[in-house]
């Protein structure tokens, strides 16, 4: 039997043997304090008392004091429509597509705790969000105009987080969520920037209405992943937790309409595990992570038609490479990824340059230089022509005393890399502006 | 009594049903606080820390079907959170030397043991996390990904790493020393 396989036989009964140890006798101390301490009232989690099919079906409104509210509400209204035509007016500001190519603006990250852009051309940096609190985990609305971001507040010594919405600037900031989430929960925008779509690692999927009309509203129960709204549609892909393997469901964006796109076994081929799954920005095709028969443990990219027929994979590298964590281009044209190379002989692996892949097949292009071990965090910028990478350990540190990294910016065209002269200590995210 | 109906007791503040759940789970949790943390009184504080946020919090439990995970998921996050909190003191750590095994039929189980320990005490408790949720515990990768709340693409590329190690400490011999300038955290 060869290494690799003698070590994934035997690692259970090896772990067992490492976790054997004394009973432990210290539960006595937990039920010291469970007895002294009252549970949460369940009417302090919305999703106990208010019943699902209320929350996911359209909101009954309460016929209370109506005309005096509506009347005040319309006035308000008509103030608010005629301020912005006055605003837009005067200002003129065009704003880019929610999709597509555009032109890179500013980049936005955080580190030591507080929210900075930074100008890549002359290397500007700006604190937008300051203060003793700690954000974390920055991104831009498509539109560029606002940035959604993580607000560390612990409880009973738990870490938790809140989603805050500011302008661009830092102006005006908000929470946004009503209960706390964990700092890996996906967080991401609508395409229209009218809602922010929040998964939790307990299966919830809720809508989060940013115009301050609706309240939370509870979508489903399953796992979303970033990427999974449809860019010219606002469908939402997700997978089920009704439903025990990997199939993709499709719903629409008020939650209604859930279906399965595609089940798992009926794509053709090895094993598709769709644990990761972007729509392309032009929504015309979705990306997702799959293994092939002859190497169920490893991971490559397969691509299909936004109808889930069609599928297949981006590459035809060997199964000695690994794929995963990858990226569309704005123009839908290709394919950003991260990747390792093993050695058949020993086993071991070796992080490669972040490779780039048509969708239209050919060789897949390294770009840039190895990043870490873990493979690298990255993203294009929003006119194509650059990945912006770095270290991929820090996605999920909200330490301020974390060691900060300095992204690298990597031409596509030449996969010639340079060092940003910024240091952060989150992901990035960067600003889309008009042409 | 069945777990279902327990944690349903538990639920509703029967502080009898939680102690027959937290005996019933107390064991395993421990050997799973022990394998990320590497340190027993750590993994004790981890697992007090988890049980207690567990009746805390068990009103928000909507399926008792899920109550494993759900205190799998409690027990990973307290590990996590404690040595997210421990990062930011010095950590004095030990460095034992390792003597390459000699490897004869008899002693080869103890000697990959031993190899494997070292291997995962190379791993940062983020990668050990997925390590134990997959092979100790033996929950499918989607599960893993959902206890975690990372990516699944995360979780194989981790658990891609961590078999590295593995390999790389029972393939050849004699392992390498920790990578972790100043040793391995505890």
């Amino acid at each position: 039997m060869t290494t690799p396989a003698r070590v994934e036989r035997d690692l259970p009964t090896i772990l067992g043997d490492l976790a054997m140890g004394p009973t432990p006798e210290y539960l006595d101390d937990v039920f010291a304090q469970t007895g002294r301490m009252r549970q949460r009232p369940a009417w302090t989690f919305p999703e106990r008392w208010i019943p699902m099919a209320d929350i996911t079906q359209e909101r009954a409104y309460t016929p209370r004091a109506p005309w005096r509210t509506i009347a005040v509400a319309l006035v308000l209204i008509a103030l608010i429509i005629g301020a912005a035509i006055m605003y837009v007016g005067s200002h003129q500001t065009k704003l880019p597509p929610p999709f597509g190519p555009a032109k890179n603006g500013v980049v936005t990250y955080a580190a030591n705790g507080d929210i900075f852009t930074v100008d890549p051309s002359s290397k500007a940096v700006v604190a937008v969000v300051g203060g003793p609190e700690i954000d974390a985990r920055p991104l831009f609305s498509h539109d560029g105009t606002r940035i959604a971001f993580l607000r560390r507040h612990d409880i009973g010594g738990q870490t938790a987080f809140d989603v805050v919405v500011t302008a661009a600037d830092g102006s005006g900031p908000r929470v946004v969520t009503t209960r706390p989430i964990d700092v890996n929960d996906v967080v991401q925008w609508s395409p229209d920037g009218t809602f922010l779509l929040v998964a939790t690692a307990d299966g919830e999927v809720t809508k989060y209405a940013l115009d301050g009309g609706a309240p939370p509203q509870i979508l489903t129960q399953g796992r979303v992943v970033a990427g999974a709204i449809r860019p010219t549609t606002g469908q939402i892909l997700y997978d089920p937790d009704s439903t025990p393997d990997a199939d993709l469901w499709i719903m629409d964006p008020d939650g209604t309409g859930g279906r399965a796109l595609t089940p798992a076994t009926s794509l053709a081929g090895g094993r598709y595990d769709l644990g990761l799954v972007k729509w392309s920005p032009d929504g015309a095709m979705i990306a997702f992570t799959c293994a092939r028969a002859s190497a169920p443990n490893g991971s490559h990219i397969c691509v299909m038609n936004a109808d889930g027929t069609g599928a297949g994979p981006l590459t035809t590298e060997s199964d000695d490479w690994f794929e995963t964590d990858f990226v569309w281009s704005p123009d839908s044209t290709r394919i950003a990824f991260n990747r390792w190379l093993q050695d058949p002989a020993t086993g071991d692996t070796t992080v490669q340059p972040i490779g780039v892949a048509s969708i239209k097949g050919g060789p897949v292009i390294g770009a840039g230089p190895a990043p870490a071990p873990e493979g690298a965090l990255f993203d294009w910028s929003p006119d194509g022509t650059t990945l912006l990478s770095l270290p991929a350990r820090f996605s999920e540190s909200t330490d301020p005393a974390a060691v900060a990294a300095t992204p690298v910016a990597i031409d596509v065209a030449n996969g010639t890399a340079q060092e940003t002269g910024y240091q952060v200590s989150s992901d990035v995210s960067w600003q889309r502006l008009a042409n | 009594m069945d777990q279902r109906a327990l944690v349903e007791r538990a639920r509703r503040g029967e502080h009898d049903a939680f102690t027959e759940l937290a005996r019933d789970a107390v064991t395993r949790l421990d050997q799973v606080a022990r394998l990320v943390l590497r340190d027993p009184e750590l993994a004790r504080d981890a697992v007090q820390e988890a049980l207690i946020r567990a009746w805390r919090d068990l009103p928000r439990l909507r399926d008792p079907e899920r109550f494993d995970a759900w205190l799998h998921r409690l027990t990973i996050n307290a590990c996590l959170d404690l040595v997210r909190r421990r990062r930011r003191r010095p950590i004095e750590v030990e460095i034992s030397p390792i003597d390459p095994p000699t490897v004869a039929d008899a002693s080869a189980a103890i000697a990959d043991r031993d190899l494997v320990d070292a291997a995962m005490g190379r791993l940062d408790p983020d990668t050990r996390a997925v390590v134990v949720l997959h092979y100790f515990l033996g929950l499918p990768l989607t599960e893993v990904a959902a206890t975690l709340g990372i990516p699944i693409g995360t979780v194989k590329s981790r658990l891609h790493r961590a078999l590295g190690e593995m390999r790389i400490a029972i393939g050849s011999e004699p392992p390498a020393t920790s990578p972790v300038p100043g040793g391995q955290v505890a």
